[in-house]
């Protein structure tokens, strides 16, 4: 059904601003100008109704609902909402799962981006080749592969038993203990920290050089001048990041999906929230209920977004504020 | 009334009009962001989807190209990839008006539920899709309220298998057909030596067998996974004595801890293929893909039954065969008489039977299945000998599962997981599947 609303729209809102400009004595000229601003944005708009914004209010109203995809949704009220608070235990583990993740996995890569950005903000022989071959992780990231790696390099025999095993730490699997699955995904996430690292890099390039020059003349040591120019300049730019971080880190779904077998498992210890909105809703015929989890997500995503905008009057510096 | 739209649309694109102009451009400008959907309209396609191995997929393109051979001018799309994942595209499928018109379903009770799934009884009826050799037991359990939705697409039991080089080393016996579950754990016991144990664990992180095991355990107490109006069917004492084997076993060393089962994400990285036990539960059907995977000589063995070491027959034998796999038409497909011929032919067609092996078990058809049997692998030889011998000591039917079977499925296989990585007592664990299991089943 969606098909055919889709092929056709395109096509209805060409005509409209066509039919305007055949009666040019009544149209306006500022009026005209936004038609043709209109039209050339009809791609993008269409696409925003029919693809995001519809669906999305549509699942909504399916939040409301008991709804298996097959058969037309039952109004139940906020039954699935109560339902997720009260009676699912692993709502709440999911919930556990992915706040433990953001509040370490997107801080960690933010230090680690920042740190390679610092060491590569240099003027050696090659640096162009270095940076590439620390922002390839990040080209890599979500895949498949790279999570098929992941499971050889924690696992039983795999590299990081192995060298602790030669320190006489003889553990075990570390990708499927559930005391220690997490860690890897972590480990994993910030291992990409490429894209981060690239906006720091080109922030840091955006510094005036008479600053540096400046403190330098008034005895300011590398230290001091990191403190005192280096991190207050790049506020914005650790803003920027940050809030990045923290809307893709609440949406983390690939690695966990692939690494357990879309199971979220050992024993739910990776059951990030998008995996269990999943499951929910495509393994268990649960739409509805899958839906009331997608809201909910979007609310924690928009209250922690809109923390870290009322807290960025505090630490943020912009230039021309000053 | 296919053939009659066709016309009139050869109708319309003779006029070309502004109008066709611009719907034709918007469709256009729409049709990537369809990629995937399939716009075939005419009758002379029909899409297949199934789900297995690289064994699998390369015997069943082989079946299309003569299923295509037979029928000139049909064109079949087929569809296929591994078990992760393959419901819950093939339900977004059906959800979205989009599913196959031929495949195998995993899951398929809520599809049956809500009327997607094609009745085959009419066909049968009309002789379309002859079912005379097929083993009537099962055929009975794929019913679903008196109605036949499927046929299966193999035959199946679950069964262990067993590393030979790991039992001729240890210099212990291979296991008769009919041992019980004693002799199973003195066998794991006697095969374990430090970093290797005498038998995989009745779990595993992905795949489907947690209930495997269990079921063939209830059936020798006269009990089952399932009552059959969909509630439970057993209780506390026969899943506390359940968890207390295994959890036995695992502090004997002779099944592995829970690391290292959680790591198999499928037989291709089980501890039989990588080396870590010699004895594997799962699935006869996927006798010639296991053995490809290792240089080592498998056979295969019935489910161990028995309470205690008192051996049982008859009703009390807990092993079954089933259908490793069924096949399904679409309720919405486009053409039903050739999608039934289709069935027919999988289920019947000597040709078809010598192409696919035992690529999904056990031919259905007994008659097939004595055609085929000369061709087979060692293997695979002795997966005929153990279905047979399954089918011929097993007497009570099989209970088919609820629509949410699968969820407590997984379920049961967290409850495993918690026993083993000992993040609760067998008491606790016990108490939360019940409760847990309830509320599922609604």
């Amino acid at each position: 059904m969606t098909i055919g609303h889709s092929s056709e729209s395109p096509a209805a809102t060409g005509l409209s601003p066509s039919r305007s400009g055949a009666r040019p004595a009544r149209t306006r000229k500022p009026l005209s100008d936004n038609a043709y601003g209109y039209l050339f944005l009809a791609p993008w708009l269409v696409g925003l109704l029919v693809f995001l914004a519809g669906p999305t209010l549509v699942s909504l109203y399916l939040s409301f609902t008991d709804f298996n995809l097959l058969q037309p949704p039952k109004w139940v009220g906020a039954q699935n909402y109560i339902t997720l608070f009260s009676r699912d235990p692993r709502y709440l583990q999911a919930l556990r799962v992915t706040f433990t993740y953001v509040f370490t996995a997107a801080p960690l890569n933010l230090l680690f981006a920042l740190l390679l950005a610092l060491l590569l903000n240099t003027r050696i022989r090659g640096i162009s080749l270095y940076r590439a071959v620390y922002y390839v992780p990040s080209l890599l990231g979500g895949s498949v592969a790279i999570a098929i790696l992941w499971q050889q390099i924690f696992g039983l025999d795999g590299v990081v038993s192995q060298i602790l095993g030669f320190f006489g730490v003889h553990g075990s699997s570390w990708v499927s203990s559930p005391k220690q699955a997490l860690w890897t995904l972590v480990i994993l996430h910030v291992w990409q920290f490429g894209s981060a690292m690239i906006i720091f890099l080109a922030g840091l390039k955006q510094i005036p050089a008479e600053l540096y020059e400046a403190a330098t003349i008034d005895g300011a040591g590398k230290v001091h001048r990191f403190w005192f120019i280096t991190l207050p300049m790049l506020t914005p730019v650790i803003f920027f990041n940050l809030v990045l971080q923290i809307i893709n880190s609440f949406q983390a779904f690939t690695p966990a999906f692939i690494i357990s077998g879309g199971k979220g498992g050992p024993l739910d210890s990776t059951l990030f929230y998008t995996l269990y909105v999943y499951i929910q809703g495509f393994t268990n015929f649960r739409m509805g209920y899958a839906s009331a989890m997608g809201w909910i997500l979007l609310i924690i995503i928009g209250v922690f977004t809109a923390l870290a905008f009322l807290s960025s009057k505090y630490w943020v510096h912009y230039d021309d504020a000053r | 009334m296919a053939k009659q739209e066709d016309q009139e649309m050869a109708g319309e694109a003779g006029r070309l009009t502004r109008r066709t102009i611009l719907v034709g451009a918007g469709a256009l400008a729409a049709s990537p962001l369809l990629s995937g959907v399939s716009f075939a309209q005419d009758a002379t396609t029909m899409r297949l989807s199934w789900w297995g191995s690289d064994d699998r997929h390369k015997k069943t393109l082989a079946l299309i190209q003569l299923f295509q051979s037979k029928h000139p001018g049909l064109s079949v799309t087929p569809e296929y990839g591994g078990f992760v994942g393959y419901q819950d595209k093939l339900s977004t499928e059906f959800a979205g008006g989009n599913a196959p018109d031929v495949m195998q379903v995993a899951d398929p009770g809520a599809l049956i539920a809500a009327g997607r799934l094609l009745a085959l009884d009419d066909y049968i009826a009309a002789g379309k899709i002859d079912v005379s050799n097929a083993s009537k037991s099962v055929l009975e359990t794929a019913k679903v309220g008196g109605k036949q939705y499927s046929v299966p697409w193999g035959l199946a039991c679950g069964c262990y298998f067993l590393d030979n080089q790991v039992f001729e080393d240890a210099k212990v016996d291979i296991p008769d057909y009919g041992w019980t579950w004693d002799e199973y754990a003195k066998v794991a016991k006697s095969l374990s030596k430090p970093g290797f144990y005498g038998s995989a664990d009745i779990w595993a992180a992905a795949g489907t067998r947690a209930l495997a095991g269990l079921e063939v355990f209830l059936r020798e107490r006269q009990k089952y996974a399932f009552t059959p109006d969909g509630k439970i069917g057993f209780g506390p004492d026969e899943l506390t004595e359940w968890f207390t084997f295994w959890d036995e076993l695992r502090k004997a060393g002779a099944v592995p801890p829970g690391e290292v089962t959680a790591l198999e994400t499928g037989f291709e990285t089980s501890p039989i293929i990588t080396g870590k036990a010699a004895m594997y539960p799962i699935n006869s059907s996927i006798a010639s893909s296991l053995q490809g995977l290792t240089k080592h000589k498998l056979t295969v063995a019935p489910f161990p039954t028995g309470v205690g070491s008192t051996a049982l027959k008859g009703d009390q034998y807990g092993a079954f065969v089933n259908s490793s796999m069924q096949v399904y038409i679409n309720a919405d497909a486009k053409d039903k008489d050739l999608a039934a011929a289709f069935v027919n032919f999988v289920l019947n067609d000597p040709d078809a039977a010598k192409i696919q092996l035992m690529a999904r078990g056990v031919p259905a058809s007994s008659k097939i299945a004595e055609l085929v049997t000369p061709d087979i692998s060692p293997v695979e030889q002795s997966m005929v000998a153990t279905v047979k011998y399954v089918a011929d000591h097993a007497s009570a039917g099989f209970v088919p599962w609820p629509k949410q079977g699968a969820e407590v499925q997984d379920l049961m296989q967290r409850s495993h997981q918690a026993v083993a990585f000992e993040q609760a007592s067998i008491a606790d664990t016990v108490s939360q599947f019940f409760d847990q299991a309830g509320q599922i089943l609604g």
